[in-house]
């Protein structure tokens, strides 16, 4: 074959020949036997080269056709056949169970790993700087407000410690206790300087109610308990709660409540 | 390792240890390449059992010789089978219409046919040259000229062609030369 056909071929095979040059080509397979051989050929390889494409057969002439429909048809054959469908079934239903069980097993897996993740893994950490934030802010605050006149410095400092401006409102409350012993300013000047961080400031502070005569000293010690609490000091923290709970002294119930959430 | 002609006497008396494992080592592949070819499990199934029992009606008749291993030809049956399955609708509708009268032994008897075709083809064009390969390999996946050019490190697409004709006509000539050849050409 020459070039040129095979050319003119491969383009009628992709279809890509114009209208002329396909009436032209269709015309020389109709007439020319030997043409329309190499096309059938040509055909034959494009097809089954090509991964995508298949090349049928009609099987008109073919004497193997004939043969292999006779194999096909007969009843070594059938039965073959029944068996392969049965085995198939059987091997399909043994994957499918499979797959169940295997479905099954890893949910299994997967709630025992859950259950175990709950059971066994630590506690989550306790904060003490947490449970200093909850207490002291669920501790009331009894109002340094009052009627007379000569107290409205100590309002101007509570409206201070309210803001959180206690570098402020300190000296009020400092002043104040300079003039006479006011257990409710102690807790007022005792927390301002514990939420500054001044430990040993507001130990003192704490300290100095405690140890006065005033009816609301053992407040102190509830305080003075939150104040190792922030500061760390859980065994200190936790003998003072103890004590509060022993004495029935003020807010022991939640020292009680407190006591059992440390470690 | 159990022999090819094992299997195949195996499928021929309907044994069905030997079929389990048939399907437990070549199943799961053959499926694998149909589900990312456009079918689903159940053509996995069919098209798998098609293959087995052409493999046994093939060897009722012709004690054929497996060259490759046992699982690799059976899965070159099964993919070719999807092929031709995926192409049948390519398929003139009068031509769908005379194959539905002939019913499905005169189908599965083409199917036998054309494998056996396309392993005469396929066979032929593994003893090309490399070059040869390549370039058929491309030409069959209808690559541009433009791109084999670039592929093969030609100089221009003429030369290309004439490279092209002359390994089809090689492996025309192989193809032609072997005698099963006359029975595998239709026009």
């Amino acid at each position: 074959m020459k070039l040129e056909d095979d050319i003119l071929i491969e383009k009628y095979l992709r279809g890509t020949l114009s209208k002329d040059e396909l009436s032209v080509i269709s015309e020389r397979i109709k007439n020319d036997d030997d043409f329309k051989k190499k096309v059938a050929f040509e055909k034959q390889l494009f097809e089954t080269l090509n991964d995508d494409d298949w090349s049928f057969m009609e099987g008109e002439e073919a004497p193997e056709a004939t043969l292999y429909e006779k194999i096909y048809k007969s009843d070594a054959v059938k039965k073959v056949k029944e068996t392969i469908q049965q085995e198939n079934q059987k091997y399909q239903n043994r994957k499918r169970t499979l797959f169940k069980r295997k479905f099954f097993y890893m949910g299994a897996a997967v709630i025992a790993l859950l259950i175990s993740i709950y059971l066994f893994s630590p506690k989550p950490p306790y904060s003490s700087e947490k449970l200093y934030t909850q207490y002291i802010e669920s501790t009331d605050l009894p109002s340094l407000v009052t009627r007379e006149q000569g107290e409205n410095v100590l309002a101007k400092g509570q409206s201070f410690f309210e803001a959180k401006a206690y570098e402020k409102a300190i000296p009020i409350f400092k002043n104040r206790l300079e003039l006479d012993n006011n257990a409710t300013v102690y807790l007022y000047l005792g927390i301002s300087q514990m939420e500054l961080n001044r430990f040993s400031e507001a130990e003192k502070t704490f300290n100095s109610l405690i140890n006065s005569n005033l009816l609301d000293a053992p407040k102190g010690k509830w305080y003075k308990a939150l104040l190792y609490l922030k500061m760390k000091k859980i065994k200190k923290s936790k003998l003072l709660l103890e004590e509060i709970i022993t004495t029935k002294s003020y807010n022991f119930q939640q020292a009680q409540e407190l006591l059992e959430k440390l470690p | 390792m159990k022999n090819n002609s094992h299997y195949l006497d195996a499928l021929l008396q309907g044994n069905s240890k030997d079929i389990q494992i048939l399907y437990e080592k070549n199943f799961p592949m053959v499926k694998k390449f149909i589900l990312q070819n456009k079918g689903n499990h159940e053509d996995a199934e069919d098209i798998f059992q098609k293959a087995l029992l052409q493999m046994v009606v093939r060897y009722q008749k012709e004690k054929f010789v497996i060259k490759t291993s046992f699982g690799a030809y059976l899965f070159t049956v099964c993919k070719n089978l999807w092929r031709r399955e995926l192409n049948k609708s390519k398929k003139k509708v009068t031509n769908q219409e005379v194959k539905e009268l002939k019913g499905e032994e005169h189908d599965f008897a083409m199917a036998i046919l054309e494998q056996k075709r396309w392993e005469l083809f396929t066979e032929k064009l593994a003893l090309l040259s490399k070059n040869c390969k390549k370039i058929l390999n491309l030409f069959f996946a209808k690559t541009p000229y433009d791109k084999i050019v670039v592929e093969m490190q030609y100089n221009t697409e003429t030369v290309a062609r004439q490279r092209v004709f002359k390994c089809k006509k090689k492996l025309k000539e192989l193809i032609t030369k072997d005698k099963r050849y006359n029975s595998l050409f239709e026009l």
